[in-house]
């Protein structure tokens, strides 16, 4: 018994996108041990969809109900989870690094007395432990970690492990659990109507100052829709302190770090700040009208030209595309 | 001055195991040379089919 546990996440009865990686990494991970993944969802009742967790390499997938469980509760979470990790005897437990996992990750790893790495981007066994890759100094330099502990607890980068699937199935086993919820409980979330979290989209479309004013936005937010739900639109920094965008889609050093598949960079100039936080994007596109500006040095690909033109051609072209 | 003479004690702290060990620390892998694809409209189409067909991201 030295299996690797994922920590799936789920909102509202609903298991979220990330989940699926989590199993992506674990499973990665448990290939290397030879080894087994259990899937974890903590949740008020059986989640939907959370036997699909085993396409994606889980062995099993184990559900902690409690009442207490509807909203983020990370007392009791964490409680639950480090218990269900001892129990096990794990060899690895991983989470996400979204803003719930990176919230329960270090209150499992303390109550394990374990170390912890947050945000990691790849994960292997190599001489005995398990070592991370963790970007650090703004995503200019890559830390490798070992990790001496027992279990390794640490939080993966959303959108860098790719999903795989696989044509297994995992079994499914619910089990209530005896707890509180805890002394802090989350009482409700608000979130901004229907808007995908930049941090998990697949697609993100940045807007910068080059935008002129907050109601041109709306051309960024066409260009996204015609993408159909995959894509979420994020701000640089000058905007978002202009009050123009909220704090919660600027990417950058201050802001969240993406790294979706396709990125695109609309009237931003790409301030070394900016990169930061979107430097691990597989394929980048910027539009600028300054041909010098240094987002063009990081993106794949570039046109030159005024946003207002090209960025509504672009999204007639996509919804062609998508019919 | 009554600072000065207030005893300073010096105690040891005792550290735990710790379970990180850093292993190294490399630059990240360079991104390879983007293209300018070209300027203005037109060069929508063309942006398209280079998504499509060289990157396979839409």
């Amino acid at each position: 018994m030295s299996d690797v546990l994922a920590v799936a996440e789920q909102r509202d009865g609903v298991l979220r996108k990330v989940s699926s990686e989590v199993v992506t990494g674990a499973r990665r991970l448990a290939d290397a041990l030879a080894v087994r993944v259990d899937a974890l969802v903590v949740a008020a009742s059986p989640v939907q969809g959370a036997d699909q967790l085993g396409g994606f390499g889980a062995d099993k997938v184990i559900t902690l109900t409690n009442p207490a469980f509807g909203r983020y509760a990370p007392e009791g979470y964490a409680r639950v989870i480090a218990d269900r990790a001892r129990a096990g005897g794990y060899r690895a437990v991983l989470f996400a690094a979204s803003a719930g996992g990176r919230d329960l990750a270090p209150r499992v790893a303390a109550r394990l007395g374990v170390a912890l790495a947050q945000d990691i981007t790849d994960l292997a066994f190599e001489g005995g432990a398990v070592t991370v890759i963790h970007p650090v100094y703004a995503g200019k330099a890559l830390l490798k970690l070992k990790l001496t502990a027992t279990p390794a607890v640490v939080s993966l980068r959303p959108n860098v492990f790719t999903p795989v699937q696989r044509p297994k199935a995992g079994t499914a086993e619910t089990v209530p659990v005896e707890a509180a919820a805890g002394r802090v409980v989350v009482t409700g979330t608000k979130a901004a109507a229907g808007a995908l979290d930049v941090a998990e989209a697949s697609i993100v479309i940045s807007g910068g100052r080059g935008l002129k004013e907050p109601a041109n936005f709306k051309v960024l937010e066409a260009l996204a829709a015609a993408f159909g739900g995959r894509a979420a639109v994020g701000a640089s920094r000058a905007v978002v302190d202009a009050g123009w965008r909220p704090h919660a889609d600027q990417v950058g050093q201050t802001g969240k770090t993406v790294s979706p598949t396709l990125y695109i960079a609309v009237g931003i100039s790409g301030a070394i700040q900016h990169l930061a936080g979107m430097r691990t994007s597989k394929v980048i596109v910027a539009i600028n009208k300054d041909k010098d500006a240094p987002i063009f040095k990081v993106a794949d690909y570039g046109v030159v030209g005024d946003l207002f033109e090209v960025v509504p051609r672009l999204t007639e072209e996509i919804k062609k595309l998508h019919g | 001055m009554a600072a000065k003479k207030k005893p300073l004690e010096l105690k040891r702290a005792a550290l735990g195991a710790g379970g990180l060990e850093v292993l190294g620390l490399t630059p990240p892998p360079q991104r390879k040379d983007g293209k300018v694809v070209g300027e203005g409209p037109a060069a929508v189409p063309e942006l398209l089919r280079l998504l499509r067909e060289e990157a396979k991201v839409l």
